[in-house]
């Protein structure tokens, strides 16, 4: 089913990317963080670029997956495997990072064990949710 | 019929047709039977399945 979002210049992530970035932008606007404003603006101005040139007809795979804009199922099969290499990536790391802050920084602790407790929450949802699905 | 002509009429990208082709990247169920049902042909007679 076709709806209003699909025929949008952007795909849905990115919809909510610069959705983010613009209530970012008027935040700082509204509380003249002028650095924070001028951070906000050219991230926008990045990812737009970022988009336009993704969605040239001509464009590669690896611009387009890199930009989450994908065309069709080998795009979402690209990104998907790309998607769980940063899983484990960010898995490993957080780890990494919950037992150097145990060992260095005990009082970090506060921020890196629910970090790595969201992750790995996320994964086993994700399993689910996969296992549901195949 | 070039490899983009192909793309557009069956709504993927170039890539993805060149990927199919070079033996790159099995297509979905669907997509296979959309390139089938394109040429005129089945499924089994547009790709070969190694069987070992």
């Amino acid at each position: 089913m076709w709806t209003r979002l699909d025929r949008l210049p952007l795909s849905r992530p990115n919809l909510m990317i610069f959705t983010a970035l613009l209530a970012g932008l008027v935040t700082a606007v509204i509380l003249r963080l002028w650095i924070h404003v001028a951070a906000f603006a050219v991230t926008a101005a990045l990812g737009a670029l970022g988009v336009w040139w993704a969605r040239r007809p001509h464009a590669s795979d690896v611009n387009r997956v890199d930009a989450i804009e994908y065309r069709d199922e080998r795009d979402r099969t690209i990104a998907r495997d790309g998607f769980a290499v940063l899983g484990v990536v960010a898995l490993v790391l957080a780890m990494a990072e919950f037992l150097v802050a145990g060992v260095l920084a005990p009082a970090s602790l506060g921020f890196t064990a629910p970090q790595l407790l969201v992750l790995c929450i996320a994964w086993g949802i994700a399993n689910r949710v996969a296992a549901r699905r195949y | 019929m070039s490899q983009g002509e192909l793309a557009s009429q069956l709504g993927v990208s170039r890539q993805t047709i060149n990927a199919i082709e070079t033996g790159r990247y099995d297509p979905s169920l669907g997509l296979a039977a959309r390139l089938a049902r394109f040429f005129g042909l089945t499924i089994e007679e547009v790709f070969h399945v190694d069987e070992a």
